[in-house]
């Protein structure tokens, strides 16, 4: 990778608050006209993090570069970076256009030029016409595209997003997903976005990094995320799965719920704990003497596109997805196919559980 | 019968708090000096009230007083509510204490630790330190005024001027006084209305050549006060009354725009 | 003598060091954050407050602890206030055994302190049994008196306020109003100046509103759909107020009654004018220590001793009301 492909660059940054770690040691590069996610449970240190390159705190150790120059110690207002906030802090005692407008006149652009391209965002938003509208009288969502187009009007070079379709119910929150994403497509500008919804987070992004305590716990694309989560944590944060105890017998084969099932990892050892994840919907229902195993349907849900049943094989109850009902109390066959198997070193109890403090 | 009684009730403690206040104003008016002998309506006290030195020397004082005190305490009081708001959670318990200890203070104890630091640095008691005392026991209220529309207010709305280019004190100007206009307002009337009252620190702080109205009233006190003064602090107090009603009237404007 | 006393040179660095150290730490500290941090701007009132109440505060504490005429450090002050005959006693146990029948504590201080806390307890019960039904009815939703009634309580508040005590003077005087209505009513004069009723009655007058205005707000906050859940479940209406009503008001009874204990406590001015000076009160005390018996040291001692009153009378009310809900004049 060549350095000045990176647009940002954090080295070694970690913050305290009064003695407390809130940011591990972390490392993190963002190319050009990416869409990055930092992507975590609340207090895993995503919003500091996002804070950090904003300018809005300042990292205890470690260099924040920006196009291969340092801006750790630069205040907010000298960076090309812009940010969308939380519940979108408009500023309640100007009217849409003047809090659109807020950064050209600070800037000193020609009123000309200024009205120009107000108007340009106001499009690009959708909320033509809605210039002189006092901020209060919007709805979410249209306080929301605000938001947006007043950080996206000085044209950064980075747009920092912090958590911001979290107020917005889920049918405007798909919405402005897609939007965002098309966006930041045409604009070609890199976006930086924090959130702790698994799914905005794989629609969206180029790269989502997984962030926990303070650290990150992976960095790939989503797909890759989806598919092979680095430990039981990230497996379990993305989507749902279910996360077994089991054994490494040998390569290519392991042991768990009482059968053992061929998988492909190798390299583990052999007979070492390991945790195996499998997804929902990868587990097969077949009739009950052709599975790898079998059990009983405890529990039958419908979720609108499938049913999510519990079926409890004796040592385990496996949460499956299918769209092919079960009835309650009817015995099945399991099947799991060898690569849909992920297998993992094992993590403690604690790290399982993810223990969700505030920031 | 209830409400009668409840109305009636309220009335009597009304009674109680105007009436020395109604014989105050009355007395205003009497042609005599008698305090408690009606020698007939005159407006003598009121014209001789601008003739009179002494009170107008003080009533020069208490304004000049009130007026700087309170535009001092505003400003430092406002900047300093800002700041506060802003700091983490330990160091903002100890601002707030530093703020409460002067208000849970007895005046006479302020008044009386101020006289010892200016005796102690050298500093003449006279105009400056008792302009220095009232911003002093000022200040914390201003900031107890502008405390809550803080809290109200979004809190990464300062950030997000900065984040657009402002400068931490084009923000403070273009953004945070705005929205905390209404506790500014508030805090600065209640610091003005506050120190015209003060007497106990005033006392303590100035010199017998610098008086306000209230450290002039004390030194007469015991000689007999002079119906002037009555008609003095009765045109203070309507001209009190019509500044309240001017805000009133403009705070509600203001909620109707 | 006290004119000339300064602190020992090790003082005079100390505060220099500190304060030179405070510049510099603030200077650093925005070098380093470029002025984005707002708490920045809380430090021109941080500075004058460690100027104007902080030192102020070190100084009181100063003298109150050291001998006036050495400043070496001495409990005398402290022993003074508890005796206010120490010295002279002092000077008895030293001339000799006969001389020690002569030795008694002057009490002179204490008893000052005890009635100060006693008028202080009257007027603050005073308050609450006059104020407690005012505020009720105030908050009565039905009369839909309350905003008007709260400014009417504000208003006589902004005649200056020794002007209106001496305005009672005129009422109560011999030849005043209330004794030249009952005259002509065929009672006798009734002796209403210089006496302790008359010190307490300028006390209520200056302090009810303070425990009106926090009662009031809290009575004002009730729910009214906990008085009809009440009244719903069978309780009658004095039962509803002992036990729905009055519990919810215990935030403002205990606010109203620290804004109105603690500065009646001190009283000044009043016992003077109303009281005719035969009585005197903490503050008054406080006040001639310094200003006529020019004794800091005693002075000190006793503000240090009506601070820690204040303090700890704080704690208590505190204790009672620890959510801090009874708000002030809202």
């Amino acid at each position: 990778m060549i350095a000045n492909e990176h647009l940002i660059d954090l080295k070694g940054i970690s913050k305290e608050y009064d003695g407390t770690r809130v940011l591990g040691t972390i490392d993190l590069y963002v190319r050009k006209k990416e869409f990055v996610t930092l992507l975590g449970p609340s207090g895993c240190g995503k919003t500091t993090t996002l804070r950090i390159i904003g300018g809005f705190e300042y990292p205890t150790t470690g260099t924040v570069y920006f196009e291969g120059k340092d801006i750790t110690e630069v205040p907010p207002y000298k960076r090309r970076v812009n940010t969308v906030f939380q519940k979108y802090a408009l500023f309640p005692h100007l009217n849409v256009q003047d809090n659109i407008a807020f950064g050209l006149k600070i800037a000193k652009i020609p009123r000309d030029e200024i009205r120009r391209r107000v108007d340009r965002m106001l499009e690009l938003v959708n909320l033509k016409g809605y210039g002189k509208r006092s901020v209060d009288a919007l709805s979410g969502g249209q306080q929301q595209r605000v938001a947006i187009a007043r950080a996206l009007v000085n044209e950064p070079e980075v747009l920092l997003l912090d958590e911001p379709l979290g107020a917005l119910d889920l049918k405007l929150r798909k919405e402005m997903q897609l939007e965002l994403k098309s966006m930041q497509k045409r604009l070609g500008i890199t976006f930086i976005y924090v959130t702790h919804d698994q799914e905005e987070a794989l629609t969206m992004s180029d790269t989502v990094v997984v962030m926990r305590d303070g650290h990150i716990l992976q960095i790939g694309d989503p797909k890759r995320i989806y598919d092979e989560p680095v430990n039981a944590f990230v497996a379990d944060f993305i989507g749902e799965s279910n996360i077994l105890r089991g054994t490494m017998v040998r390569d290519e084969l392991v042991r768990f719920a009482g059968n053992e099932f061929p998988c492909v990892d190798a390299g583990f050892g052999e007979n070492v704990p390991v945790d195996v994840v499998v997804r929902p919907e990868d587990i097969m229902l077949v009739g009950e003497d052709i599975g790898q195993i079998s059990g009983v349907v405890q529990s039958v849900l419908f979720k609108g596109v499938h049913y999510e049943m519990m079926i409890d094989a004796g040592h385990t109850v496996f949460k499956v997805h299918s769209t092919v009902m079960q009835p309650q109390g009817s015995r099945v066959g399991l099947t799991i196919v060898p690569y849909n198997i992920h297998i993992m070193k094992p993590m403690d109890d604690a790290a399982l559980r993810g223990d969700e403090e505030g920031c | 019968m209830m409400k009668w009684l409840k109305k009636s009730y309220l009335a009597l403690v009304l009674l109680f708090l105007y009436l020395p206040i109604t014989v105050l104003v009355v007395q205003s008016f009497n042609a005599g000096k008698s305090r408690a002998k009606w020698e007939g309506f005159s407006l003598r006290w009121y014209a001789e009230l601008f003739h009179d030195e002494a009170i107008m020397k003080a009533l020069y004082i208490t304004v000049a007083i009130a007026v700087l005190a309170a535009i001092i305490a505003t400003v430092l009081g406002t900047l300093a509510a800002i700041g506060i708001h802003a700091m983490r959670k330990r160091p903002q318990a100890l601002m707030m204490t530093i703020t409460n200890l002067p208000m849970t203070m007895p005046d006479i104890v302020t008044g009386i630790s101020l006289m010892i630091l200016f005796t102690f640095t050298r500093i003449e008691r006279g105009f400056m330190t008792m302009l220095f005392a009232h911003i002093t026991f000022n200040t914390p209220y201003v900031i107890l005024s502008v405390m809550p529309k803080l809290k109200q207010m979004n809190k990464h709305t300062y950030e997000a001027a900065l984040d657009l280019g402002a400068t931490p004190g084009y923000a403070l100007r273009h953004v945070l006084l705005p929205e905390v206009r209404e506790g500014v307002v508030t805090g600065a009337l209640l610091a003005f209305t506050l120190s015209l009252d003060d007497f106990v620190i005033s006392y303590f702080t100035t010199s017998p050549m610098v008086q306000n109205l209230s450290t002039l009233i004390y030194s007469k006190a015991r000689i007999g006060i002079e119906p002037t003064l009555n008609a003095l602090s009765a045109l203070m107090f309507l001209a009190l009354l019509v500044l309240l009603l001017i805000v009133n009237r403009r705070a509600s404007n203001a909620q109707k725009a | 003598m006290y004119q000339t006393l300064t602190l020992p040179a090790w003082a005079v660095w100390a505060i220099a060091v500190a304060a030179a150290a405070f510049i510099a730490l603030c200077l650093v500290s925005i070098k380093r954050n470029g002025g984005v941090k707002r708490s920045y701007f809380a430090m021109p009132y941080t500075l004058w407050m460690i100027l104007f109440t902080l030192v102020p505060c070190v100084l009181i504490a100063y003298y109150a602890f050291t001998n006036g005429g050495t400043g070496a450090f001495t409990l005398d002050n402290f022993i003074n206030f508890w005796d206010s005959n120490h010295t002279v006693n002092q000077m008895y146990a030293e001339m000799g055994p006969e001389y020690e029948v002569l030795i008694t504590r002057g009490t002179v201080n204490i008893d000052i302190l005890i009635y100060s806390l006693w008028m202080a307890l009257l007027c603050t019960l005073i308050c609450l049994f006059l104020g407690y039904p005012a505020a009720l009815f105030m908050a009565d939703r039905e009369m839909r008196l309350g905003a008007t009634l709260v400014v009417l309580f504000i208003i006589p508040m902004w005649m200056n306020f020794l002007l209106r005590t001496i305005a009672w003077m005129s009422l109560l005087e011999d030849q005043g109003l209330i004794n030249s209505f009952l005259r002509a009513l065929g009672i006798g004069g009734v002796k209403l100046m210089y006496n302790d009723g008359a010190v307490l009655l300028g006390m209520v007058y200056n302090f009810l509103p303070f425990m009106v205005f926090p009662i009031y707000t809290s009575l004002n906050k009730m729910d009214v759909k906990l008085l009809e859940a009440a009244q719903d479940l069978g309780a009658n209406g004095p039962r509803t107020f002992v036990r729905v009503t009055l519990p919810l008001s215990l935030p403002g009874i205990i606010s109203g009654i620290t804004m109105v204990f603690m500065p009646s406590v001190t009283t000044f001015f009043i016992p003077r004018i109303l009281g005719g000076g035969h009585t005197m009160m903490f503050g008054d005390l406080i006040e001639s220590m310094f200003l006529t018996a020019n004794d800091w040291g005693v002075g000190s001692a006793l503000s240090l001793v009506m601070m820690l009153l204040i303090l700890l009378s704080l704690g208590v009310l505190r204790k009672a009301d620890p959510e801090g809900e009874g708000g002030g004049i809202a």
